[in-house]
């Protein structure tokens, strides 16, 4: 390599905070992560004939780059000054930024947010760096073969050298006959009948709305249950994520959510198209079509989903002491 | 030697450490987890025994263990060392005091673990006072004292562009300094220009 030559070639992901930046880089033989602050950095390497391990884990995580911040703020600025406005030129494009700000910052949270480690004989370090799927997918694709070319190929019988059935066993309670390889079973939960609750109270209001059209009694009422909803489906999903045999519930708690954002999204978006167009005379053309397909839509997804969340057994019993065995008293 | 769960601190399974980098359910978080492992796992630590190092009759010794056998020389000292002394570093053999000069005096960029930067000093104090007018008064010339003095001084391993920013903060710094002086002109000018006129004749 020639003196002028750069060293180092940037990796995938990049964490940018208002005071802190994390990056990783790949130099000729070893990885380094540098942590800047605006004004110093601090370097780790990592040589890669030292690195034994990278777990990359898929997990909900909320993480607010600043360029995020700094867009919501800015939309939000200029929403307050053009509603002061009388013609109100930029507060509908400004409400749509904020909301397609928050339903990206939320989908990506919840379902393409991951943590990265990194492990050494003697360390185990979270690369901050990559916080959301793709990036850490290709960091992982990029690093593997080259750790590989340093360290040759992997032993014969690696896979049960790295974990003993007795170790696996300690895990489950120290329990020999418990099944290791399965996750908890699904239980009744009144978090996911809340949500299929609030998804009904959503197609109530939605049609009062649409019997009463001018009235404004229904939108406090209405802002509130959606709120309420998001709330509970965010931990109804995190919840169903981690049980046996909860997919289709999880994909019903998810559905709800999407077809009362989806269709409160398009009403937004209608509406600042319509007022862009004819600012005199706004008609609504697709409300009426909009609630319907809402009405549907909410319907078509809180019935099944309260069946099965119904049919979801019950919890055993907590045992009260260390001898209670949840056997009833002779 | 168990790969375990960054959630939840289990033993991963074997279906998990197999997926070939796909994500798998960990078998008692459920967190979806991809693991790559590599041939470093199971390489045991090279410590040397004890009759690997004794030095026998004729042997060359060690700079810093008279008793122990030396196996390499110092790539920058030339002082020989033994196994436990001599570090393998960028390529070559390092002993403990190179290392450490070479830390000291970041000389060797491989062993640098902190910089601070001096050029996005000198940058930041050379264009976000000016936005407030009269803290450049300060500031502007404190950016070109940084820049002239830290000129030399490297920047971040990770930037490309070295001395870029050092400029631009000295040509801010300028002309706001030209600025201040032409301001400091004008003001003294309408000054004599007001006490002449406020001459009693």
């Amino acid at each position: 390599m020639s003196p002028n030559e750069f060293p180092y070639r940037k990796l995938p992901g990049d964490f940018r905070g208002f005071f802190r930046r994390n990056t990783l880089w790949l130099g000729a033989d070893h990885l380094l992560q540098v942590d800047s602050t605006r004004f110093s950095e601090t370097y780790k390497r990592f040589y890669l004939r030292d690195i034994q391990t990278i777990i990359i884990r898929k997990t909900p995580r909320f993480v607010l780059p600043y360029y995020w911040l700094v867009l919501a703020v800015v939309a939000a600025l200029i929403g307050l000054l053009f509603k002061l406005d009388s013609r109100r030129i930029l507060f509908w494009p400004a409400t749509i930024v904020l909301a397609a700000e928050a339903v990206y910052l939320y989908a990506a949270s919840m379902f393409q947010s991951c943590t990265c480690h990194l492990f050494t004989r003697v360390s185990k370090v979270e690369l901050r760096s990559l916080f959301r799927l793709r990036p850490a997918r290709q960091f992982a694709d990029l690093i593997a073969p080259r750790i590989a070319g340093v360290q040759g190929g992997m032993p014969e019988g690696w896979v049960e050298r790295t974990t003993t059935l007795a170790e696996l066993f300690t895990a489950a309670d120290r329990n020999p006959d418990a099944p290791v390889d399965v996750l908890p079973t699904g239980t009744f939960s009144w978090l996911t009948v809340f949500v299929f609750v609030f998804v009904l109270i959503d197609a109530g209001l939605t049609w009062l709305q649409l019997r009463n059209p001018s009235s404004r009694s229904f939108s406090t009422p209405n802002v509130i249950n959606m709120i309420a909803l998001a709330v509970c489906a965010t931990l109804a999903i995190v919840r169903l994520s981690r049980q046996k045999g909860s997919q289709a519930l999880r994909a019903l708690v998810l559905g709800g959510l999407i077809v009362v954002a989806a269709v409160t999204y398009g009403v937004v978006l209608f509406q600042s198209i319509a007022q862009q167009l004819h600012p005199e005379t706004v008609r609504d053309y697709l409300s009426y079509p909009l609630g319907i397909c809402e009405i549907a839509g909410d319907i078509a997804v809180a019935i099944p989903g309260l069946v099965l969340a119904f049919r979801q057994p019950q919890s055993p019993p907590k045992p009260t002491s260390l001898f209670d065995t949840g056997a009833p008293p002779a | 030697m168990a790969i375990r769960c960054t959630g939840c601190g289990s033993p991963l399974s074997n279906d998990v450490l197999e997926s070939g980098g796909e994500f798998r359910a960990c078998p008692f978080c459920g967190s979806e987890t991809m693991v790559l492992v590599f041939p470093a796992l199971f390489t045991p630590p090279s410590v040397p025994t004890a009759a690997e190092m004794a030095a026998g009759i004729g042997d060359a010794t060690c700079f810093y263990h008279a008793s122990k056998r030396a196996s390499a020389p110092c790539s920058q000292c030339g002082r020989f060392l033994c196994k436990l002394c001599s570090v393998q570093f960028s390529g070559m053999v390092w002993c403990p005091e190179c290392i450490e000069a070479g830390r000291t005096r970041k000389r060797v960029v491989n062993l640098e673990n902190q910089r601070t930067l001096y050029d996005s000093i000198a940058l930041a104090l050379a264009t976000w006072p000016a936005l407030l007018f009269s803290p450049s008064l300060v500031t502007a010339p404190a950016a070109l004292f940084l820049s002239i003095f830290y000129w030399k001084r490297p920047t971040s391993i990770v930037r490309r562009h070295t001395k870029l920013r050092l400029v631009l903060a000295m040509i801010f710094s300028l002309v706001q300094i030209g600025l201040w002086i032409v301001f400091g002109i004008f003001m003294v000018y309408q000054f004599r220009k007001g006490v002449l006129n406020n001459v009693p004749k």
